[in-house]
């Protein structure tokens, strides 16, 4: 039932063709990756790119997986240089809740709503994983 | 403990640090909600250096480690509990990837990336600091209202998404749904084996066979969570599969049951004995009402004269504690089956959720025998048990398992459901330009 439920967030699959005259194009994958062609004049290349991101299973993981198919049509006479670009990992968060909590008081709260803020701000002594196996936190041993 | 590590307000976290956590809690003058009961039989705490802490129970308490690994048990500094006194569930200081920077009641919360934070749990996806320089959590009590702030870019992340949303969310490029699947306790009718008629085993199962959770599930629920057919979620530890099948939906066989009872159809429609109609009562709080006018309904096709009516929360609570009800909703979410506890233990019958109200020696031992083991499969063998126990004495009709639905805008990146369904890591989340 689970597996029913994989969400595909992104599935970019890019074909270039890219009439080659000499010099440095550069394709840019937007938020991802970087391609560089280098090529030498007159010669005429195909890129295939095909990039899978960030599959959901939801209530278990995010699981990132890239992959990238290329193909280079005239080989020894084109290089293509693929780089990472550099993605800013940052923003801001704004979350529409259902309930307002009572207090953050761990100790004292019973709430669910108030938890679901509280484990941003404090750290648990362990972890539960999705298969409900328990990982070091802040005890690093028990 | 993990050393090298500092609250928001620069005390050190360390072994004297969970002994006061650990104590504050157990403090009845502290009047804790919830914490205090994921720490069962605490019996203080020996410090045997400055990293390293004993922890004692006066009975082996197997479910510490869950209870460890929620916010509820996560650590507080004692300087700022100190300073605070009484204030300081608003102004919360802990360790965590982010810090408290201000609440505006009734409107949002603003969390601030902790700039030092180093010590990320080595299961999340990167150390340093979190990728999120903020979190502005915005209480939006409408569910309309919250959808459509995700709408406008109001808001980026909701919680609790309308079931009938998710169809259209799901298949729209623009959002995207983050399920979490809840252990626990799914979405079940608690049936009280004191109040008649209802205190015959055969009025119970006849009950059982009248009503049809797929129709259910179908109607009220837009297929979204499976069924399950044990007082546990299908996802929960010990999750008993054996019991499935026993109650199929057949009116034919619940009316065999009721006239083997002793109940003869009445001129209404309804059974009657002994001059009485066979009438349910259930109170219900608002959320729960199209569940139970659905199975109402079911029951009056066989023969019930099923009562529900609508009050308020706190009403409907006590009543329910003091078994005024023949039949009442309930869920739970717990990571861990020790929450059979809470409703099959004589021990919390007025006081806690033993709404069954189910009375019985044999099975407080099992219960007792199962918190007590820190064998797992000794305790997957126990919770087995109780669930083939509550459900052969038909003391619950279990509906349908619990998933959270969330939403997000498609640039959010990396937030995961825990284990509880509920609650979300965001650690590893961030806005994608």
């Amino acid at each position: 039932m689970k597996r029913l439920l994989w969400f595909v967030l992104l599935m970019a699959i890019m074909s270039v063709l890219a009439a080659a005259c000499g010099g440095t194009k550069t394709i840019e994958v937007p938020g991802e990756t970087i391609i560089k062609e280098v090529q030498v004049p007159g010669e005429t290349v195909v890129v295939e790119k095909e990039v899978i991101k960030e599959v959901q299973v939801p209530g278990e993981t995010v699981v990132v997986t890239k992959e990238v198919v290329k193909e280079v049509q005239v080989p020894g006479e084109t290089v293509v240089v693929e780089v990472e670009k550099e993605v800013v990992k940052g923003g801001q968060l704004i979350m529409g809740m259902q309930l307002e909590p009572d207090n953050l008081d761990p100790a004292v709260t019973p709430w669910a709503v108030s938890h679901s803020v509280m484990m941003n701000i404090y750290d648990t002594l362990v972890y539960e994983n999705h298969d409900a196996t328990f990982h070091p936190g802040l005890a690093e041993s028990w | 403990m993990r050393e090298g590590v500092t609250f928001h307000d620069g005390t050190p976290f360390n072994a004297d640090a969970v002994k006061f956590n650990f104590d504050r809690i157990s403090d009845p003058e502290t009047n804790s909600g919830f914490a205090v009961t994921l720490l069962g039989p605490y019996a203080g705490g020996d410090i045997l250096d400055d990293y390293t802490i004993r922890v004692n129970f006066e009975t082996p308490f197997a479910p510490f480690l869950d209870g460890a690994s929620q916010a509820f048990l996560g650590m507080v500094s004692p300087t700022a509990v100190e300073k605070y006194g009484e204030d300081f569930g608003i102004n919360p200081v802990g360790t965590g990837f982010m810090k408290f920077e201000e609440w505006v009641r009734g409107d949002h919360i603003e969390l601030v990336r902790n700039e030092d934070y180093n010590w990320a749990p080595p299961i999340w996806g990167h150390q340093g600091p979190a990728h999120l320089e903020s979190i502005i959590i915005k209480m939006i009590p409408e569910q309309g209202t919250r959808m459509a702030t995700l709408e406008t870019g109001e808001t980026n992340f909701i919680f609790a998404v309308p079931d009938s949303e998710f169809a259209r969310l799901a298949g729209d490029p623009d959002y995207q749904i983050i399920m979490g699947p809840m252990p626990g306790l799914p979405s079940v009718v608690m049936i009280n084996t004191s109040l008649s008629p209802t205190d015959d085993l055969a009025v119970r199962q006849a009950l059982m066979h009248a009503l049809d959770r797929e129709v259910i599930r179908k109607m009220v629920k837009f297929g979204i969570p499976g069924p399950t057919e044990n007082p546990l979620s299908t996802y929960t530890f010990s999750y008993n599969y054996d019991n499935e099948g026993m109650y199929p939906h057949d009116p034919d066989k619940a009316r065999e049951l009721l006239e083997g009872a002793g109940w003869t159809m009445g001129s209404g429609g309804f059974y009657e004995k002994n001059g009485e109609t066979l009438t349910l009562i259930t109170g219900l709080v608002a959320s729960q009402k199209d569940m139970l006018t659905v199975m109402q309904a079911q029951a009056k096709a066989v023969g019930f004269d099923w009562q529900i009516s609508e009050m308020a929360s706190a009403t409907w609570i006590d009543s329910a504690k003091a078994g005024e009800f023949n039949a009442a909703a309930i869920g739970w979410v717990s990571s861990d089956p020790i929450i059979l506890e809470q409703f099959y233990h004589s021990k919390n019958i007025d006081s806690g959720f033993n709404w069954p109200r189910y009375n019985d020696a044999h099975m407080d031992d099992i219960l007792d025998r199962a918190s007590a083991s820190t064998d797992a499969a000794e305790r997957g063998v126990l919770y087995a048990e109780v669930q083939k126990i509550a459900m052969e004495q038909a003391t619950v009709y279990p509906v349908h398992d619990n998933v959270g639905i969330s939403a997000s805008a498609s640039n959010v990146v990396g937030i995961v459901a825990d284990i509880r369904g509920f609650y979300h890591w965001l650690y590893d989340a961030y806005i994608r330009e």
